[in-house]
């Protein structure tokens, strides 16, 4: 079995004082695509919030490759964790190439660098017709695949999605979907948070089910998915 | 017609001026969205501590020069230490920051006034105080310096803001701090070297000003009119602020030359008001609403 590279244990964490994450404990191995589910109000965001280390916890644990959590977000991303943010959060008044260059920030290796940006050019040829357009200008899809090509270079050991399918047609979902899978087999792991459980079940090797700051269940995707009174009773 | 082109140069001078000190402004209204209005008070002490320089020993006037500006550069790193960054980490309102750099800007106007006393000083001449002669047009030596000065600095600041790397990791900060935080942007590090990089030009601006007329501590005052080149330019492009101050003191020396001193402030408040009120995100801003 691969080894593993994210390992959350007994995680809680609190907005305000009211409890958002309890005792929530889950890892994801080397290779795989791990999903996170749940609907809103489940901690999915908060999880997230803690991994980036933009929110501190509460308690327990956090480990990336056996080492624990760094406190500050840029050694996060050093150490090989980057997040695709809710919402895109594309830099609307700089270019694309700006926002992929912002993506390699902490990066020197020159010659990686021009390496990984021509990959995700290859990968989207979108975004190198429309490489010095703002990137306010893309249309969503064309956004969410600025915001993964941004994390890509950052030549990231696990990159975490926080909803990618939110607000994008079905047909541009599927498109995702199939990039996630794309990136994956190039060697990144991913873990997907998202609320589209059956896209999002389709695609991953394992999944975990929250609901109200806790793990409910885990599995295989397929299994999961196949369940069908899981399904209705927690993501409809 | 003579006289309007040397008035025309006065005012572009003066308006570079004001330029320096609005670009800075601009900047750090880019990143924080407040304004610092403790940065006019920055640019006053630039001015007293190379005037110091001036009078200690025999050190050469470009070194005072350099001295001034870099002690104005670690006086905006410091109230961005001392106080900003403190009120951000504490996660308080955006007003905060700015109630504190009215307290400081206070506080820098008097202490200015304990140290060093209300008196005007002056910095020494460098160069032979008098006119360039063009074709009639008569220059002011200081002021032709200061506008070639000032127009190098300019462009050396936008090649910074969009041909460097830092300069980059500052417009991303001003597009989104917390996304640019998540992708790995140090953006305390960019915050501070920015606050740097406003302090030295407001020094410099400060220099400038006390050589064309004089160091006193309410000098610093003269923030509030780079103030209003950048709210005319649009608050937060560093563009449209040097645009709006260059375009400011051109207004001001017309109208002091051909209508009258006294209503210059006049003219230019009404137009701080008028703008506001018409169209606030100036003249060549970019949409304010953009940043909420």
């Amino acid at each position: 079995m691969a080894e593993v590279l994210l390992k959350v244990e007994h995680l809680s964490a609190a907005y305000g004082g009211i409890r958002a994450l309890d005792d929530i404990s889950l890892e994801v191995r080397e290779g795989e695509i791990v999903a996170v589910l749940g609907a809103n109000g489940a901690g999915k965001s908060t999880l997230l919030k803690c991994l980036s280390s933009e929110q501190k916890p509460v308690s327990g644990t956090i480990t990336f490759q056996g080492k624990p959590l760094s406190a500050k977000p840029y050694n996060v991303v050093e150490s090989g964790m980057v997040i695709v943010p809710e919402g895109r959060q594309i830099f609307y008044k700089l270019s694309v190439y700006d926002n992929l260059q912002v993506g390699c920030c902490l990066r020197k290796d020159k010659e990686g660098i021009k390496e990984d940006l021509e990959m995700v050019y290859e990968m989207f040829p979108r975004l190198k017709e429309r490489e010095n357009q703002y990137g306010g200008l893309l249309s969503g899809g064309e956004q969410q695949m600025l915001a993964i090509a941004r994390g890509l270079m950052a030549r990231p050991k696990l990159m975490m999605l926080d909803e990618p399918s939110l607000g994008l047609a079905p047909i541009i979902v599927n498109q995702i979907m199939d990039i996630l899978k794309q990136v994956n087999s190039r060697g990144t792991t991913i873990l997907l948070v998202e609320q589209n459980a059956r896209k999002a079940l389709k695609l991953c090797d394992r999944a975990y089910l929250m609901n109200v700051g806790r793990v409910v269940t885990e599995g295989k995707g397929e299994e999961l998915l196949a369940n069908d009174r899981l399904m209705e009773a927690y993501l409809g | 017609m003579k006289i309007l082109i040397q008035q025309m140069i006065t005012g572009i001078s003066i308006g570079s001026v004001y330029a320096l000190i609005a670009s800075g402004y601009a900047l750090v209204y880019s990143l924080l969205d407040f304004s610092n209005w403790a940065h006019g008070e920055v640019c006053m002490l630039g001015a007293y501590v190379c005037f110091m320089a001036t009078t200690v020993g025999t050190l050469p006037y470009w070194l005072s020069c350099v001295i001034g500006i870099g002690g104005a550069a670690l006086i905006s790193l410091f109230n961005e230490k001392l106080a900003y960054r403190t009120i951000r980490n504490n996660g308080s309102p955006n007003m905060f920051l700015m109630i504190a750099a009215m307290g400081l800007s206070t506080t820098y106007q008097n202490l200015a006034n304990v140290v060093w006393g209300s008196k005007f000083k002056q910095l020494p001449k460098i160069f032979a105080v008098g006119t360039i002669n063009i074709n009639g047009v008569f220059i002011g030596t200081t002021d032709m310096v200061c506008l070639v000065v000032a127009a190098v600095m300019l462009v050396v600041l936008l090649l910074i803001i969009n041909k460097t790397k830092f300069g980059l990791h500052v417009r991303a900060v001003a597009c989104s701090g917390r996304t640019a935080g998540l992708l790995g942007i140090k953006i305390d590090r960019v915050i501070a070297a920015v606050f740097m990089l406003a302090g030295a030009l407001a020094g410099l601006a400060g220099i400038m000003y006390g050589m064309k007329y004089n160091i006193y501590p309410t000098m610093g005052n003269v923030g509030i009119k780079a103030f209003i080149a950048s709210v005319i330019g649009g608050l937060g492009s560093v563009p449209g602020a040097i645009a709006g101050a260059v375009l400011l003191g051109l207004i001001e020396t017309v109208v002091s030359g051909y209508i009258s001193s006294g209503l210059r402030d006049l003219i230019s408040f009404s137009l701080l008001i008028l703008i506001l009120l018409i169209r606030p995100s100036g003249l060549f801003g970019v949409d304010v609403q953009e940043k909420a």
